[in-house]
């Protein structure tokens, strides 16, 4: 009888329009809207390149050609320099091809239209020139004998920061849109876990009538539920990892079979809560599904799926609350393949996740065996 | 106007799922409205903010006088946060980028600075080969470059920070030039971004809200029957356009004089022209809708189409993401659509590009033109459906009402 009712289950799950549209097709669609908008922005935004600067000389300045000579000996110069005449410098600048342009005469200067992060990094390149002079000056009045000491080392090459490297792997902030993305489809999966209890409540739908007075055992019918509710998410979430990583060819790390668990023991994890919900009240089943998504939804708009630096901003004023929210516990086991070359942080979001469905299931089980009813 | 009538009596069941749509737009759109106008936007700020905004942690080990005034050097150009000395908070913060670079100082760093030593004389951690992390680094430097220069000069290590310090507070001489007009003082760019979302919030809800009453309007028992009724075809369509109009331009008013509220009073100038522009595109997203509903009728499929236009041109048009920051492939799939030619006018308005009166009204009448291309589509498709024959050989005769 298990799996009569389990194969009866899976063959009208899977007809349901609405459940292929959310979480089969609007993931795909969702997904591909992502990478179609994102999948430049890290490299267009984000990374730095030289900036493009034109260099006008009203004068002769041997050092300053000696510092851009010394800046483009490097992989990614801090500027792209074109030395050239005033009024081509203006064209460039005004048909957007260079950023600024640097003015070489007694003292530099800088002209700019625009105030972004090019700007700034050039007119703190032109800043540190006023400062060596000021610091020349200030000798010269303390102690003339020592000048060419402090000219020495104000052109030598200053490397401060001992870099220490984070990760060996693909740091695309962008990419957490692809695990929020999995994280949705999760925690879309406690409508799956709601159709359970509206087929086995007798007050929300004919077929919970007929099953109640049914000699079949309740724990058998409420098992095959749950084990097809739990196939057809995990079948949601195979689908979502495969397309998001061999489709778009998002990179996940390279330990993609521990991306498809993650992927489906969040699903399971958001069919278990709906279940959960869906027993311990009497509510109507439009009541449950509004609520269930609110709560869904909420909890994806905390992990980042709707504001990219939700999850960062959070970490940073309520850590507690990133280890506890299901869907940022589903989203952080993906990350944490990404990013760490250790399995402790995702064997703790695991953990989380395995402990959120015990709890759940568990609940969600004791709440409905024995239910009764007066009349059907 | 009995279909009129009706047409009113349906949307009235639909009418709270547009006013959902329009609450959390508006929800959304004030307080980022309110935000960006309080940041400041005038362009001698905007160098200084650019700065303050760049996150940094400094773990003080050393804890020296020396070790003092390097932090509190960054601490007066940069905002400072205070993080949990461990890997999981440092990772998440530099990944999410609310920090751009978690510095430590450690023990011994004033001995190393009196003896000149700077090369790799603080620990830093970055995520990002990012413009801000590549400032900081910048900085970082000339901040050494100077008290190493100081200390040659004579000077202890601690003179020589405060030196330092000093030197670097000096200005560089920076002329902003603009090659635009400056028309779009009356449109200005963070009051534009109302008007871009508008894009998409126009398109869902419209969609989302006209196409289930339009469906239940063109249910096609209904339909028949309308037709063979005594009412005039030509006045049937009139009262549905009527309805569906009076709809359509209602929630734009919505939206109109919800911008009015954020801008401060009436409208001036290219303000005007926006408003002009956001016009267009809502008749684009109700032609859009009346040709769904012409042959859709199952909410299943409408709802996924409402996602697919709206969430599918926000994305690819430059709604969401900026035009300038799509591939160059995306934008020539997105010419096809209205909303790239209603976010270019939008940038024509807010001085992102050049403003040019000609190209603007090519802009507008390209937007223009996919409505009408709609509104045909529309009465090709409905006299194929329900202006058929089939119920008349059923049912003759029939007066044709086609």
């Amino acid at each position: 009888m298990f799996f009569h009712d389990l194969k009866y289950m899976l063959l009208s799950g899977f007809r349901v329009k609405s459940f292929l549209f959310w979480l089969m097709l609007f993931p795909i669609l969702l997904g591909t809207l992502f990478k179609v908008a994102f999948g430049n922005v890290y490299e267009n935004d984000v990374l730095f390149r030289s900036i493009p600067t034109a260099v006008v000389e009203t004068s002769d300045n041997a050092v300053f050609h000696q510092v851009i000579d010394s800046l483009e000996e490097e992989d990614e110069p801090l500027l792209a320099v074109e030395y050239t005449d005033e009024d081509n410098a203006m064209q460039l600048l005004k048909e957007g091809k260079v950023s600024g342009i640097i003015y070489v005469g007694d003292k530099l200067s800088l002209s700019v239209t625009e105030q972004k992060m090019d700007q700034v990094i050039l007119k703190t390149f032109v800043e540190q020139y006023g400062v060596n002079e000021k610091i020349i000056k200030d000798t010269a009045e303390k102690d003339p004998s020592k000048i060419q000491a402090v000219v020495d080392k104000l052109s030598e090459d200053v490397s401060a920061c001992n870099d220490i490297p984070m990760t060996h792997g693909d740091p695309d902030i962008y990419v957490q849109y692809f695990y929020n993305l999995i994280a949705m489809v999760a925690m879309y999966g406690p409508v799956t876990g709601l159709h359970i209890t509206v087929q086995n409540q007798a007050n929300l739908s004919a077929l919970g009538a007929r099953k109640n007075c049914s000699p079949t055992p309740k724990s058998v019918s409420m098992l095959a539920d749950l084990a097809g509710s739990y196939i057809m998410q995990s079948a949601c979430m195979i689908l979502c990892v495969t397309f998001t990583h061999f489709v778009l060819k998002i990179d996940f790390g390279d330990r993609l079979p521990l991306v498809y668990v993650a992927a489906v023991l969040g699903g399971i994890l958001g069919v278990s809560f709906g279940f959960f919900f869906g027993s311990v009240n009497r509510f109507s089943f439009e009541a449950k599904i509004g609520i269930v998504m609110a709560v869904s939804m909420f909890s994806c708009f905390l992990s980042g799926l709707m504001m990219g630096q939700m999850k960062g901003i959070i970490a940073e004023h309520i850590p507690w609350l990133n280890k506890i929210n299901p869907a940022t516990v589903v989203a952080d086991s993906l990350f944490s393949l990404n990013m760490y070359s250790d399995y402790s942080r995702f064997i703790s979001r695991i953990i989380t996740m395995l402990i959120i469905t015990a709890v759940c299931t568990a609940a969600g089980i004791i709440v409905t065996r024995r239910k009764k009813y007066a009349d059907l | 106007m009995q279909i009129f009538k009706v047409f009113m009596k349906v949307l009235k069941k639909r009418i709270r799922y547009a006013m959902l749509y329009v609450g959390i737009f508006l929800g959304i759109a004030i307080p980022m409205s309110l935000n960006s106008s309080n940041s400041g936007s005038t362009k001698e700020m905007f160098v200084k903010e650019s700065k303050s905004k760049i996150g940094i942690c400094i773990f003080d080990e050393d804890d020296t006088p020396e070790s003092r005034e390097f932090a509190d050097y960054l601490a007066e150009k940069y905002t400072i946060k205070e993080l949990k000395n461990d890997e999981e908070v440092v990772m998440d913060s530099l990944f999410y980028m609310s920090v751009d670079r978690v510095i430590s100082i450690n023990k011994g760093f004033a001995d190393r600075l009196a003896k000149g030593e700077t090369e790799g004389i603080i620990d830093s951690r970055h995520m990002h080969e990012s413009y801000n992390s590549m400032l900081l680094e910048q900085d970082i430097n000339s901040y050494f470059s100077s008290v190493s220069a100081y200390i040659a000069g004579g000077e202890d290590a601690l003179t020589a920070s405060q030196s330092a310090k000093e030197a670097l507070t000096a200005d560089a001489d920076v002329k902003v030039i603009s090659f635009t007009d400056e028309g779009n003082a009356d449109y200005p760019r963070d009051f534009a971004e109302y008007y871009r979302y508008m894009a998409y919030i126009l398109i869902a809800a419209v969609i989302g809200t006209l196409c289930p009453v339009l469906m239940a309007m063109n249910n096609k028992e209904i339909r028949y029957r309308t037709n063979c009724s005594s009412l005039d075809s030509s006045s049937y369509t009139k009262q549905v356009l009527l309805g569906s109009a009076v709809f359509v331009i209602g929630v734009w008013l919505i939206f109109v004089i919800a911008g009015m509220i954020l801008y401060g009073g009436v409208y001036k100038g290219r303000a005007w022209l926006a408003v002009l522009n956001s016009f267009i595109y809502t008749l684009v997203a109700g032609s859009i809708t009346v040709f769904l509903s012409a042959f859709v009728n199952n909410m299943d499929i409408i709802n996924f189409i409402n996602q697919a236009v709206s969430l599918g041109m926000s994305f690819m048009c430059g709604v969401f993401v900026e035009q300038e920051l799509l591939g160059a492939g995306v934008l020539s799939a997105a010419r096809f659509m209205p909303a790239f030619w209603y976010i270019k006018a939008n940038m024509l308005l807010d001085g992102t590009e050049a403003f040019d009166s000609t190209k603007l009204m090519q802009y507008m009448l390209i937007e223009a033109a996919f409505a009408v291309v709609m509104a045909l589509l529309t009465i090709v498709v409905s006299k194929a459906r329900y202006n058929s024959t089939a119920p008349q050989k059923r049912t003759a005769p029939a007066v044709n009402n086609g």
